[in-house]
């Protein structure tokens, strides 16, 4: 059988099994189980076990279980609560003010890790029952947290762009720097949408008389006295991101070593502050902690098995080398990877997507005088985009992990505009390049 | 006629044209004798950057058959195979011409036996010298290390950092460049090939290159497993063999070429570059002496004489 | 262990025979998941610990510990392991539900019969195959690189623990569903909650 006949094949195999409705982990586990016995040398079938720990045994990897505890800890207390009442006594006046305290919170959060799951768990645990408990629909309230995680490898630092550096050989300072504005391009597109999209939400809840309609009419009645005594409770999450960036900029840690410290400053804020000390009050946040985090794993730990045998089989080369000797133009070239991307996004995780695609696309690449910078920034939003697409979109089952109650098919929905945003950003950025390069053009020195 | 095809992995990021990394370059000129040579009879397909599996799974892949072939940095193999951490033993190999002698010394007709045993085999030697990127000032004596954070990034080399009063310090090797830039290391020790690729020269100020003297020397083979090995008719193994030593001067030059680009690179953003001299060299390989040879003498076994059999190439 | 587990026991009638040392395996299977799935959270917690101490001793003290950073990888993969069963207990292993709508109840228990079942074929090739990488590594002696140089045979036996587990948790619901105790609909979601 030839590579195409079998890269259609395992494809096809593969989304049987997912929508079959079986676990996400071991559907891809067990579909590159089959293609291993069927088409691979019987040595294979012997190490899955070794592939799987190989591919789990990097620090970076594993700081999820860390930030999705710091999310629980955080989660479990009245501490969202206060962050969001905080950030919406001083929103309130705009139009979706909460919605837009969760972007802007999805952002700070992004800035402080490189995992969009992480940034997804931290906010989006206290996040969601708000903007619910406020009336906003499961769908936008999910999609606001899963497209406003996606930031996290997007706005440095992210461990998206440095895997890109090394792929592509460009400097990670400089793709750091570059970040910064697309970054600000999508919480502004972001921050737009969830306006509109509450306005929209509350015209429709005008003509009903459900609680949900009650919440999201209600006028809040908000003085300054509210809004000025609201601040102190900002202050211990205002300490806690003030440590983690103290620890990350000063020196102290690295990026994944952060997560650490995040977790540990939140369970101590949540024991302390938030008196969260009672047997069942652990066992919640240990519950939640582990069950989410765990999910996630497992994916994650099955996906590299399933990435190993499609490499192994030469099913990812196939396609990319097709792609490149297609010699497109180079806009009509950079549509069919955009789409190619996306569709890989479907299935895969950003760091197998950009190391198996990178090496192949980087002579095109060059050919068409592509700026590498550039692409680096649109491939990242690519990936961000994967992160919220079905099948395997790592936002979506963090969402689906810290909100049981909701279904998928909301989270899908509500995510779908921001899917949108997510291509105007790229059409934008190819329209204004400069977006990404006038920052580390005129101030990143060296390299 | 039938043809055979072997899958080469590495770590090493894809090259196109001459001023690639010359790792894979080396993979590809090796794939492209080969097939030539045997008439096609012989196909290597290459998977560069990791990208059909993880750097550290290549050795164990190898041994199992899992994977034809690989260029690897050999002592990434100590976990499983002790007696290879001397290919990245401090200061035991000084240059790129006494590394090829090892190649028909007692000590490298002993470390393909081991190898072997082990189900893999060396058709291409290779040696790599490597630097130290400094957050801060050069580092060339061993007091320059007094009291820095450092990254060696394998047993031998945090023996000798600890010895030379610094603090080994344990990173992944994609955390090095964030590390650097916020000082939660202050100096890292790798192959002139990284240090360039890792881009350590946006965030170091100084660097110690393999110009000079270096006591980083790492062993980085093109490796066949013994099972791809029995596959291949006699002509093939004939024509694997010969294409394989006939890379070694390409290795070298690669390898040199990058050590002069290292300090080229580094001087154009404005670091301090620095060689090391001999006098500074006997302090290194006194401390190598008393930390990373005696721990390797003491835990593996044989490992006196192996220590003795590669001194004894001159 | 939660109590929630044992409620939907003791709802039930007393059973005859062989079926009730099967409800004993099953019981002992739920509780010693329920276990460790929260030994797991533990050591999740403890990691963080580890990796602050690490950055206090670095940082502040100028002497890095050389065995920090491997100590926290293997913890995690064994917190991942070992929490596998407990999650799967839970249904918390995400899958996609598009069938869900457009199958009635029935064809819906079958479809998540076989899904388990085919669940179990991986889950069971996986323990299989991670006890032999257990043993290998064990009879081997091998270890890490580090300076440290702890045994690898630690976290694969753990791995290899929790994936003989996480097959037992499997096929427990299978069973439980075949023989019709559960008398609830099969569906995905958590099959309890705190
Ligand atoms: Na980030
Ligand atoms: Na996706």
């Amino acid at each position: 059988m030839d590579t195409t006949t079998i890269g259609l094949l395992y494809t096809g195999v593969t989304l049987v099994l997912l929508f079959s409705g079986m676990p996400i982990a071991f559907a891809l586990g067990l579909s590159a189980l089959g293609f291993m016995a069927g088409f691979m040398p019987s040595a294979h079938l012997g190490s899955v076990a070794e592939t799987i720990f190989a591919e789990l045994d990097n620090f970076t990897l594993l700081t999820i279980p860390l930030f999705v505890l710091m999310g629980a800890a955080i989660g479990k207390t009245r501490a969202g609560a206060d962050i969001y009442n905080s950030l919406n006594a001083w929103l309130h006046r705009v139009p979706g003010g909460l919605g837009l305290a969760n972007v802007f919170a999805c952002a700070v959060f992004a800035a402080m890790c490189g995992s969009s799951p992480a940034t997804c768990s931290a906010i989006g645990s206290s996040g969601i029952p708000q903007l619910v408990k406020r009336g906003y629909s499961e769908g936008l309230a999910t999609g606001i947290i899963a497209a406003g995680g996606t930031l996290g490898i997007l706005i440095p630092p992210s461990l998206t762009l440095i895997l890109y550096g090394l792929a592509s050989e460009q400097s990670i300072g400089r793709l750091f720097m570059a970040g910064i504005g697309p970054g600000t391009l999508l919480i502004f597109l972001f921050a737009l949408w969830v306006m509109i999209k509450y306005k929209l939400e509350r015209q429709v809840a005008a003509g009903r008389n459900d609680a949900a309609a009650q919440a999201i009419l209600e006028d809040e009645q908000i003085t300054w006295h509210d809004r000025l005594s609201a601040l102190p409770r900002l202050l211990p999450f205002g300490i806690l991101i003030a440590v983690i960036m103290i620890a990350m900029y000063g020196g102290w840690a690295t990026p994944s070593e952060v997560a650490g410290i995040g977790a540990v400053g939140a369970t101590v804020m949540v024991i302390l502050l938030y008196q969260c000390y009672r047997v069942d009050d652990i066992k919640t946040i240990l519950s939640g902690t582990i069950r989410e985090s765990t999910m996630i794993m497992m994916i994650i730990a099955t996906s590299f098995l399933f990435t190993y045998v499609m490499s192994y089989l030469g099913i990812t080369q196939k396609a990319a080398t097709w792609l490149v000797e297609l010699e497109l133009s180079k806009w009509v070239f950079f549509f069919w990877v955009n789409v190619f991307i996306i569709v890989l996004g479907f299935f895969l995780p950003p760091v197998a997507i950009i190391l198996m695609v990178t090496p192949i696309l980087l002579p095109a690449l060059n050919a068409l005088n592509i700026d590498l910078i550039w692409f680096g920034i649109v491939m990242t939003i690519l990936m961000e985009l994967g992160l919220i697409t079905p099948p395997v979109g790592l936002n979506l089952f963090v969402i689906n992990g810290i909100s049981p109650d909701i279904k998928l098919k909301n989270i899908l929905l509500g995510s779908l505009p921001f899917i949108g945003l997510m291509l105007l950003a790229i059409v934008i950025l190819c329209v204004v390049p400069g977006i990404a390069t006038w920052l580390p053009n005129h101030f990143y020195q060296g390299g | 006629a039938d043809t055979t095809v072997l899958k080469l992995s590495h770590q090493f990021p894809a090259s196109n044209g001459p001023d690639g990394d010359f790792r894979d370059q080396l993979a590809q000129k090796f794939a492209a004798e080969v097939t030539q040579k045997t008439g096609g009879s012989l196909k290597i397909e290459i998977y560069p950057g990791s990208s059909l599996m993880k750097t550290k799974s290549q050795f164990s892949a190898l041994r199992k058959g899992t994977l034809d072939l690989s260029v690897l940095p050999l002592a990434y193999g100590g976990g499983e195979v002790p007696e290879v951490t001397l290919t990245l033993m401090p200061a035991l190999v000084q240059s790129y011409e006494q590394g090829l002698r090892w190649k028909t010394a007692p000590i490298g007709v002993e470390l393909e036996k081991i190898l072997e045993a082990k189900g893999m085999k060396i058709l291409t030697w290779v040696w790599q010298a490597g630097g130290i990127a400094s957050r801060d000032k050069p580092i060339t004596q061993p007091e320059h290390m007094k009291g820095l954070k450092v990254r060696g990034g394998d047993r031998s080399m945090d023996l000798l950092i600890n010895g030379a009063g610094g603090a080994a310090t344990n990173l992944p090797s994609s955390e090095i460049y964030s590390a650097m830039s916020t000082g939660v290391l202050d100096a890292a020790l790798t192959s002139s090939t990284s240090l360039i690729s890792y881009r350590l020269n946006e965030v170091a100020k100084s660097v110690t290159t393999a110009r000079g003297k270096t006591f980083w020397f790492m062993f980085e083979p093109l490796l066949i497993s013994m099972e791809a090995w029995n596959r291949l008719t006699s002509e093939q193994q004939k024509v694997v063999t010969e294409v394989g030593a006939s890379l070694e001067p390409f290795a070298v030059e690669g390898a040199k070429r990058d050590d002069q680009r290292l300090a080229e690179v580094y001087a154009k953003s404005g670091d301090t570059v620095v060689d090391m001299d001999d006098a500074a060299f006997a302090q290194w390989v006194a401390i190598a002496k008393e930390t990373a040879y005696k721990h390797f003498a003491e835990n593996v076994k044989n490992g006196q004489a192996l220590l003795d059999m590669a001194q004894a190439v001159k | 262990m939660n109590p929630a587990t044992h409620s939907t026991v003791a709802e039930r009638p007393a059973e005859s025979g062989g079926r009730s040392v099967w409800r004993v395996f099953a019981q002992s299977v739920k509780g010693v998941n329920v276990l460790t799935g929260y030994l797991s959270a533990v050591i999740v917690v403890i990691t963080s610990l580890i990796v602050c101490y690490g950055v206090f001793m670095r940082y502040f003290m100028d002497s890095p510990i050389d065995w920090g950073l491997e100590l926290s990888i293997f913890l995690l993969i064994i917190a991942t392991f070992m929490s596998a069963a407990y999650t799967q207990l839970q249904r918390g292993h995400v899958n996609i539900e598009v069938l869900e709508h457009l199958l009635s109840p029935g064809a819906n228990r079958v479809r998540y019969l076989i899904g388990d079942a085919l669940s179990l074929v991986f889950c069971a090739f996986l323990a299989f195959n991670a006890w032999e990488f257990f043993l290998e590594a064990f009879e081997d002696g091998r270890i890490t690189e580090s300076t440290w140089g702890p045994k690898l045979w630690v976290p694969y036996l753990f791995m290899a623990i929790g994936s003989t587990t996480l097959s037992l948790q499997l096929l427990v619901q299978i069973v439980d569903v075949l023989v019709g105790w559960k008398g609830r609909t099969h569906g995905s979601g958590p099959e309890w909650r705190e």
